[in-house]
């Protein structure tokens, strides 16, 4: 990303072939040195660290111990327990993500269609929960799903059969909770699209006589569809690798692979197959987000015609 | 204006020439109760009589033992607070300084020196079943009197037990074991008997102290597998709070300490140590965290020392695990508490 940008801006569009060999490496190269040692040194270096250290041994007397195997790896292939957590990150992960498109992008366009006035105010409602920290937001949606929970005692007074409910340390408190934290995201992402999204067209539909659901169907929605996918895309991979809202709101029942790598890291202290786990986890997203751009997003966009 | 700049430097020069006379050690202790008696009655003195700075790390014992297996070989904690099991591990990871003032190791009980003098006690407690004494009088429920009552019907959804991840944890597995037949060695029955009567029973598995005391205080759960010393914190703390040791046995639970070994304030650490197990404050222990005192020249008044373990002999009405088998198999019995406990 941050070596495209300056390669757009600053390649002499009207240079000879001849010059623009000789110039268009160095420059943008040079210019995007320091995002590149930024990166190599603060996320290259230690994923490969990590995806190193998923090749050793351990023992708890002796601690670590050095060599390349892949015994970490088959070991987690045989593990009922992981391919269970792995299921339940991508299930939820993708419940999730549907939730938040299904909510964000109408919340977005709502918005879009407010009094200018109202706009700020209702989005930095929308956005406001970003300000929050996770772990208190999710401390909030404890006190409100427990037994005795308001949400329960609501419930109870409105004489609901079957109440209360135990919802907390269940899968549906979890989605609940990761939307939440989410939905601002799609919001932000599809708002960016909108404000792109040129008001003569929405005119043109009217006068062309498109009804206020054909307009939004035809005209708008094929114009913010970069920023659904990208938005969908995002709340993904963060569910997919969330880990205070699963631990909290799902107890240590319900493991996801990130709340795995954290037992592995921190309590039974076996980094290398700790290791190994968040290795999986990374190439499973990556793999999802690659497959994602390459089925959905780039047909998508290049139906649209805006790729 | 010139005088001002002066005197405004010179208490700049001041105030740096004393914080790099100041030295820093860092302690890695328990959170929630334990750190409160820690920051308000321990800490402040030993600063004082030693002109340095403690910084205190909040963790559980596995927390604290991953932090020092990560600092191998660079150490910045000085001084680790653990349950007794976690410090035998790391007594022999090769993590704690033999303690150096003698005089301290003699005053304790010799159950309180572990590892030939490697960490010492810091604390008696005992794992038990805690209770919501106010809901169980107006449900007509039993009170709890045996381990076996985590299998009680009436209970079901309302039951706590912190993971395997904690001590309290592995003497719940340990416990089972012994009553349904089975040992430390044996653990199967005792991983059978959770799986099949326990498991249903038990609403979530709670490690974290504070977790554990907001689902009692919300209502949430009415019984827990818990520590003397955080039930009587709760009794403190004005909640109906019920405390017993099951007819089986409750559980010897000791808080140990060491200096870890490479630490950047040796000299420091090992005072810490002796200052951790002197007399007076074990008995702020006592009186406010409810644990009782290792140092067998600490004094308690009658109405503390009836809320806590006090003295040797009632140690002995425990029960001691057998450390030395669990602590080799204990990633095998945190593999099997994963897969057919927690689940």
């Amino acid at each position: 990303m941050s070596a495209a940008l300056p390669r757009e801006a600053l390649a002499p569009p009207a240079a000879t072939p001849a010059r623009r060999a000789r110039f268009r490496l160095p420059a943008p190269f040079l210019l995007s040195l320091p995002a590149l040692l930024a990166l190599g040194g603060a996320l290259l270096l230690p994923l490969l660290g990590v995806a190193m250290l998923s090749f050793q041994g351990f023992d708890f007397d002796t601690g670590i111990t050095p060599g390349w195997s892949l015994a970490n790896y088959a070991e987690l292939a045989r593990d009922s327990l992981f391919h269970e957590a792995l299921a339940r990150t991508f299930r939820i992960a993708l419940i999730v993500t549907a939730l938040c498109v299904l909510l964000g992008v109408p919340e977005a366009w709502i918005i879009h269609r407010m009094a200018p006035r109202w706009r700020g105010l209702m989005l930095l409602v929308v956005v406001g929960p970003l300000l929050v920290s996770v772990v208190v937001r999710t401390f909030g949606w404890m006190v409100l799903l427990g037994t005795n929970g308001l949400l329960n005692q609501a419930m109870l007074a409105l004489g609901i059969p079957g109440a209360p409910f135990r919802m907390m340390f269940t899968e549906f408190a979890l989605i609940l909770g990761l939307v939440h934290v989410m939905v601002p995201l799609v919001v932000l992402s599809v708002w960016a699209s909108l404000g792109r999204l040129d008001p003569a067209l929405l005119r043109a539909a009217e006068s062309l006589g498109a009804s206020k659901a054909a307009t939004f169907r035809r005209v708008v929605l094929p114009n913010i569809m970069p920023g659904v996918l990208g938005g969908a895309l995002m709340v993904f991979c963060l569910s997919a690798s969330a880990f205070a809202t699963p631990a909290m709101l799902g107890g240590k029942r319900l493991k996801v692979v990130a709340s795995m790598t954290y037992t592995e890291f921190l309590n039974t202290l076996n980094w290398p197959l700790g290791a190994a786990i968040a290795v999986l986890l990374l190439l499973a997203i990556l793999a999802a987000t690659l497959l994602w751009t390459r089925l959905v997003e780039r047909p998508a966009l290049r139906r649209l015609g805006a790729a | 204006m010139k005088r001002l700049l002066l005197a405004a430097t010179s208490m700049l020069a001041l105030a740096t020439g004393q914080a790099m006379a100041q030295q820093r050690l860092v302690v890695a202790a328990y959170g929630g109760s334990y750190e409160k008696v820690m920051r308000e009655q321990v800490i402040p003195p030993f600063e004082r009589a030693n002109n340095v700075r403690v910084d205190y790390l909040t963790g559980n014992s596995t927390d604290t033992l991953a932090k020092v297996q990560a600092q191998k070989g660079n150490q910045q904690i000085g001084v680790i607070v653990v349950d007794d099991g976690p410090m035998f591990q790391a007594i022999g990871l090769g993590f704690c300084q033999k303690v150096t003032d003698r005089a301290a190791v003699d005053a304790l009980y010799p159950i309180a020196v572990l590892g030939d003098g490697a960490a010492l006690g810091t604390g008696f407690g005992y794992t038990g079943l805690a209770y919501n004494e106010k809901l169980f009088r107006e449900r007509n429920l039993p009170v709890p009197t045996s381990w076996n009552d985590l299998t009680r019907a009436d209970l079901k959804g309302r039951i706590s037990i912190p993971g395997i991840d904690n001590t309290y944890g592995v003497h719940t597995v340990a416990m089972m074991a012994r009553i349904n037949g089975g040992s430390e060695r044996e653990p199967g029955p005792g991983f059978r008997a959770m799986r099949e009567k326990v498991n249903p029973n038990v609403l979530a598995y709670e490690s974290s102290p504070g977790k554990m005391s907001e689902m009692f205080t919300s209502g949430e759960i009415w019984m827990a597998v818990w520590g003397s010393s955080r039930a009587r914190a709760m009794q403190v703390a004005g909640f109906p709070m019920g405390f017993v040791a099951p007819k089986e046995g409750g559980v010897a639970l000791m808080t140990a300490t060491c200096a870890v070994e490479g630490n950047p304030a040796p000299e420091l650490a090992q005072k810490f140590v002796a200052h951790l197990v002197s007399p007076d404050v074990q008995a702020a222990f006592s009186k406010e965290y409810g644990s009782g005192p290792t140092n067998r020249n600490t004094q308690l008044p009658p109405e503390v020392a009836q809320h806590v373990i006090y003295g040797e002999e009632q140690v002995k009405t425990l029960i001691g695990l057998d450390w030395s088998v669990i602590n080799p198999a204990r990633q095998e019995w945190t593999r099997r508490w994963q897969r057919e406990v927690e689940r």
